[in-house]
């Protein structure tokens, strides 16, 4: 057992709420620790003490007083710690969730041990960790790179093994380029200069009659 | 000569030498894939003159490589594309060794590799004779493009299957 747990559990046992279970392991621990041998001291001392004390009458105004110079301090208290603190293992973090003060309501405050919010970390770390593999990995299976994506010889590829099984869709794919060439040709012809070309090619099944031709607009979205 | 006649002039050029070389080289007209690879890259040279506004000094220094990157290649694809209809008749045959699979996949790979790498080099060619604006619109050309191609080709397979 830790000494950290001995010490609460020794918090526990002056409140009398320890188990037999428990205070035989803390019993165990008690022989083999005399830092906390005297802790326990101390406590059943301040304990002692404290049940000595006579109860004190004080008036609500003074509680209110109290509550609010308590207050007061702890929030003092905690913008030090921040103030120094600059290494996360040595943060002790206040987290102050007191409510209006000038409503007088009590206000409350958790302290993380620092080494709880260095597990925290290095949870955090190691889940970052193991999403980033799984993500990247996820992403390489089923994403393409992006040269992949660019790639026009892999586009063609994947294109003349789909045409290679449909010949008559192979034609047909070919002539209607072939038609296109023909009207961003002249289109772009009549814009500026008339391009002077015998341009009489053959397609598989005829000659294209280039007054049949009807001359679209390019649509640059599409990019044919 | 005014720069746009210039530039459809040198694209109409190599889509004839192109066309033709094959024509005599093999006596029959071209068909189904030879003429879809050559109808795609004078339609993708024009369009990225286009899309690209090369001007006729960057057209003089692009053209004639992008000519000798599309004759590699077009081996290379023509190439790949025999492997893989031979590497289909293999996988029906059950008498077919493993070693042979080795090998074709082999060929098939280092093909792959070859296309892609001479593909990488015309690219980076392009890339030092163009301004940044044109690099940008370059990728955009290429994803337009190749999406549009596969577009168009579902259309004809379609129209294909109406007529039937």
């Amino acid at each position: 057992m830790k000494c950290e747990q001995a010490q609460k559990l020794i918090s526990d046992r002056l409140d009398g709420k320890l188990s037999r279970w428990r205070q035989k392991r803390l019993a165990r621990h008690l022989t083999t620790c005399e830092l906390c041998r005297d802790y326990l001291k101390a406590q059943e001392i301040i304990q002692r003490e404290a049940l000595r004390t006579e109860e004190v009458d004080c008036p609500p105004e003074w509680w209110r007083q109290f509550e609010q110079t308590l207050q007061e301090k702890l929030i003092q208290s905690a913008q030090d710690e921040e103030a120094i603190s600059v290494l996360p293992a040595g943060i002790s973090t206040d987290i102050d969730i007191k409510e209006d003060k000038n409503n007088n309501k009590r206000g409350r405050s958790w302290t993380f041990k620092p080494h709880a919010l260095q597990a925290a970390s290095l949870l955090v770390v190691v889940a970052a960790t193991l999403f980033l593999i799984l993500y990247i990995g996820q992403s390489k299976k089923g994403e393409l790179p992006l040269p992949l994506i660019l790639s026009y010889e892999d586009s063609y590829f994947n294109l003349s093994q789909i045409l290679a099984e449909d010949e008559e869709a192979a034609s047909d794919f070919a002539r209607s380029l072939e038609e296109t060439i023909l009207e961003e040709t002249f289109l772009a012809g009549s814009e500026g200069t008339f391009i002077d070309i015998d341009y009489d090619f053959k397609t598989d099944n005829d000659t294209i009659e280039l007054e049949s031709l009807q001359t679209e607009s390019i649509n640059s979205e599409e990019g044919l | 000569m005014k720069k746009s006649s210039v530039i459809y002039f040198s694209i109409i050029t190599i889509f004839l030498l192109v066309s033709f070389s094959e024509v005599y080289a093999q006596g029959h007209p071209p068909r189904g894939n030879k003429n879809v690879r050559e109808n795609m890259f004078v339609l993708r040279t024009l369009r990225m003159t286009q899309a690209l506004d090369l001007t006729e000094a960057q057209t003089a220094v692009i053209f004639p490589e992008l000519n000798r990157a599309e004759k590699e290649k077009a081996q290379l694809q023509a190439d790949l594309a025999r492997e893989i209809r031979e590497l289909r008749q293999l996988i029906n045959n059950k008498k077919v060794e493993d070693r042979e699979f080795e090998n074709r996949v082999a060929k098939i790979v280092d093909l792959k590799e070859k296309i892609r790498s001479r593909e990488s080099e015309f690219e980076k060619f392009l890339f030092t004779q163009l301004t940044s604006a044109q690099k940008a619109r370059y990728i955009i050309f290429n994803i337009d493009f190749n999406r549009g191609m596969m577009e168009r080709m579902g259309r004809a397979r379609q129209s294909g299957k109406e007529n039937k």
